[in-house]
């Protein structure tokens, strides 16, 4: 129901509660910042659905799902040896 | 210029979460989980756009036969009742100038307003209409302008957005907001709660995953509880649906049902206090009316007392739909709220790529891109994949 | 004289100094006409081209009128759109571009600098690739006829034998170069950002547009073994699949399509999938499997160099004219053709 797209902050206007976000094709846009401001710092990377900041993205739990992942997909090329052996 | 090792980093974290190996080892322990489980497994992907990324990604083709993934209501497009569609025709044809997001732009009305069924036409027939991404282009475009309305269609994602604006009082006077605003906790409570009655229950739900990071994962808990389903906030990349899906089916297997957090690197147990809190001072929560479902109790938001200079409705004096006049919502025939409520599945319908199609929506669920009925009429069902796998030997 | 008024396209004086000005002064008088032909060098009705010193068997001609919102655009405007647009048609139909027509027609009030930009990088690309421009028209409408400009091209070629595009089975589908990237810009200029010019410069995406003609060799060598060539422009990738497995009652599998990390990340912004954007220099093969490895590095040798193996077509009693798409993750889905305009989403 709500696609959202990660962003990183540039610049965060702490009055009017804007933030000017990159979503990674080098063009600045405004975004409404609805959450806590206090949690969106310049250089975060955050959620962003329909100009509104949703949700930042913790990246230590983005590096601990990294983490676990990259077991997994150890464990499928140890288990594709296994077969092929 | 923007902190690009970030974008690395989350890039990294992609690449897993779509990673062909990581979803071949899930699907694997998916299947291992399903044989301790005698019965089907009915899991109802609530929101939009997990139905989006589910059939995207074909994961109904890579899942067992036991399992069934239905789409939920989780579509604020298609759950927009045809009425506010109709005024906001005339509206725009009267002078109005109207900012409304692509996919509202294209949601047919049930009736035909001065020769036209959407915004789409009013449009090519002079209206005044314009397709923006969010309230923050509206505002840039509305400045110095006539009067204007942004049609303000969303979720609890969206809302604090719209809050934000009015409270600090960003959008220029010309500018009003038709709060059409639902709210989801009451929506899956009501849907549960239909269903719960059928034949076939559900067995596990996927949470909205950015709902919750303004809700929390906490508002899925009276659904859990009262109704013993196991329910799991997930994150919108296969992988994460995955796991999700193997989570549910852990709880099935060890009669659980509780909620669970999957999307934990953008959700917390108790979502956005601030969001939440402007919630509440600047909407009221009202009985709202939902496109081939009905009327449910406390799940629409419309702006309050105190902030009613920026309403549309106050200004414009547009009504509310009563409730005796919504049985008109669906034309003829068409079973979206089945759909919506997953009773049915669109190929149940009699209508479906007969008279209903993406060029010529019929019913709601055809609209939204994210529709079901739309996301199967452009990707096919699961049995239609499988049956041409089958033939060509892919599997 | 600094913008574009109506008498400027009224046929008179005005128009023949406009002409003088925009076109005529700025072609090569080798390049006015096809060899021992008549073209612009003698502004008539029409050109002619002698066939008899040319030895190929067929002509090939594809005619397209170009109207982009904005004319401008990070990488190209719409009058290098229309010369690459039109030469790439003949390209991808196995032709050697050897001439070009257009017609311009401009609203009034149009800033004659920026008329003049665009009509010289149309002439540019035409002198880059040695295509005679040795015709056109001009014409201006009154203001609010037009929304800023149109130009049509239309392009001759020859070719020893034309490709005509019906896939075979077990035929293996080849892309030039990343896709969408050319869709993805106009889309970005269009949803709010037109006035941000600066910013986009410093940015990373721009239009690929980009004339397909060094890729001619290539088509002369694996002439027998090409059974489908096509710049996949409006509907994208996904449009040119579509009318392939349609025109040819195949089946076509793909993964992996090339896109751009850019250009993802921008479809994924706004809700849309890029293999519905628009490329404007990029090209689509289907050529028989024994040669495909070959052909795509041949292909990366002329300078392509992320060309890559995208598909194969197969038979299939049941499901003719699909598009199954392998997704990342190893599961199917159907690829449909586009539809409607392409809208960004909220959800």
């Amino acid at each position: 129901m709500c696609l959202g797209v990660p962003a990183v902050v540039v610049e965060i206007d702490e009055e009017k509660g804007y933030a000017e976000v990159d979503y990674g094709d080098g063009v600045l846009r405004k975004a409404f910042v609805g959450i806590s401001l206090d949690r969106i710092n310049r250089g975060d990377l955050v959620i962003v659905h329909a100009n509104v900041v949703i949700s930042k993205i913790s990246l230590e739990e983005a590096e601990e799902i990294m983490k676990i992942l990259k077991e997994i997909a150890l464990m499928s090329d140890e288990e594709q040896k296994l077969s092929k052996n | 210029m923007a902190e690009f090792s970030k974008f690395e980093i989350l890039k990294e974290v992609e690449i897993l979460l779509r990673s062909r190996d990581v979803a071949n080892l899930l699907v694997n322990c998916i299947k291992k989980l399903c044989e301790k489980i005698s019965e089907d497994v009915r899991i109802m992907s609530f929101c939009g756009t997990h139905e989006w990324s589910v059939t995207n990604y074909g994961l109904r083709s890579l899942l067992p036969k036991k399992i069934e993934i239905i789409a939920g209501p989780g579509c604020p497009v298609c759950v927009t009742p045809s009425y506010y569609i109709e005024e906001l025709i005339k509206l725009s044809m009267d002078g109005v100038q109207i900012y409304t997001y692509g996919d509202v732009f294209r949601l047919p009305a049930v009736k035909l307003v001065r020769g036209a069924k959407s915004l789409e036409d009013a449009k090519a027939l002079g209206g005044e209409v314009r397709v923006v991404t969010g309230l923050v282009d509206a505002i840039e475009l509305a400045k110095n302008c006539k009067d204007s309305i942004f049609v303000g269609i969303g979720f609890e994602t969206v809302a604090p957005g719209y809050a934000h604006a009015i409270l600090k009082d960003l959008i220029p006077k010309n500018l009003k907001i038709l709060s059409l605003l639902k709210l989801t906790p009451p929506a899956m409570y009501f849907t549960v709660e239909k269903i719960d009655k059928d034949e076939k229950p559900l067995s596990g739900i996927i949470a909205p995953g950015h709902v919750s990071t303004i809700v929390g994962a906490k508002a899925w808990k009276k659904v859990a509880e009262d109704f013993r389903i196991p329910i799991v906030v997930a994150g919108f990349e296969p992988v994460d649906i995955l796991m999700a899906i193997a989570k549910i089916l852990q709880q099935i297997i060890s009669g659980e049902a509780k909620v669970e957090l999957e999307y934990t690197r953008a959700v917390s147990y108790d979502g956005d206090l601030r969001a939440q809190k402007l919630l509440s001072s600047i909407f009221e929560a009202k009985e709202d009316a939902w496109r081939g479902i009905g009327f449910i109790p406390g799940s629409g938001l419309r702006i309050n007392e105190g902030y009613r200079r920026y309403d549309a409705f106050e200004y414009f004096n547009i009504e509310e739909l009563r409730k005796s006049e919504w049985n008109y919502d669906l034309n003829a025939g068409c079973r979206c709220s089945d759909i919506v409520l997953g009773r049915a599945k669109p190929t149940d319908c009699k209508l479906f790529m007969r008279v209903c199609n993406p060029e010529n929506p019929y019913g709601p669920c055809m609209v939204s891109v994210e529709g079901t009925c739309s996301i199967w009429a452009r990707f096919g069902a699961k049995e239609f994949t499988d049956d041409i796998l089958e033939e060509l030997k892919l599997r | 004289m600094k913008f574009i008024k109506l008498s400027h396209g009224s046929g008179g004086v005005e128009m023949g100094d406009i002409l003088s000005k925009l076109v005529f002064s700025k072609v090569d008088e080798k390049l006015k006409k096809v060899e021992n032909g008549v073209g612009i060098d003698l502004p008539d009705d029409g050109a002619a081209i002698p066939l008899k010193n040319i030895t190929n068997d067929y002509i090939i001609l594809s005619t397209d009128a170009y109207t982009v919102n904005p004319p401008f655009f990070p990488g190209g405007n719409i009058g290098s759109l229309a010369a690459t647009g039109s030469i790439n048609d003949v390209v991808m139909t196995g032709g050697k571009p050897i001439a070009a027509l257009d017609s311009i027609v401009v609203e009034e009030g149009y800033p004659l600098d920026q008329l003049e930009i665009i009509v010289d990088s149309m002439i540019d690309v035409f002198k880059k690739e040695g295509v005679a421009l040795i015709g056109g028209d001009f014409k201006v409408m009154p203001k609010g006829n037009l929304d800023k400009i149109l130009i049509t091209t239309t392009v001759l070629g020859l070719a020893k034998k034309p490709i005509v595009d019906i896939p075979k089975d077990g035929d293996v589908l080849v892309v030039s170069d990343f896709v969408g990237d050319h869709g993805a810009v106009i889309m970005l200029l269009q949803m709010g950002v037109a006035d941000k010019a600066s910013e986009l410069k410093s940015g990373r995406l721009s239009s690929d547009i980009k004339p397909l003609t060094r890729l001619l060799p290539l088509i002369d060598r694996f002439l027998d073994e090409i059974n489908a060539a096509r710049d996949p422009t409006r509907g994208g990738i996904a449009g040119v699949l579509n009318e392939w497995a349609k025109n040819s009652g195949n089946l076509i599998v793909v993964e992996d399509v090339p896109i751009r990390d850019e250009v993802r990340r921008y479809a994924e912004m706004l809700g849309i999938d890029p293999m519905y954007l628009a490329s404007e220099g990029a090209a689509v093969f289907s050529v028989s499997a024994e040669v495909a490895e070959e052909f795509v590095e041949d292909m990366r040798d002329l300078g392509f160099e992320n060309a890559k193996i995208i598909g194969k077509v197969k038979k299939s009693e049941k499901y003719k004219g699909f598009v199954l798409k392998k997704t990342e993750i190893g599961g199917f889905r159907l690829l449909e053709p586009p539809r409607g305009e392409i809208v960004p989403r909220i959800c």
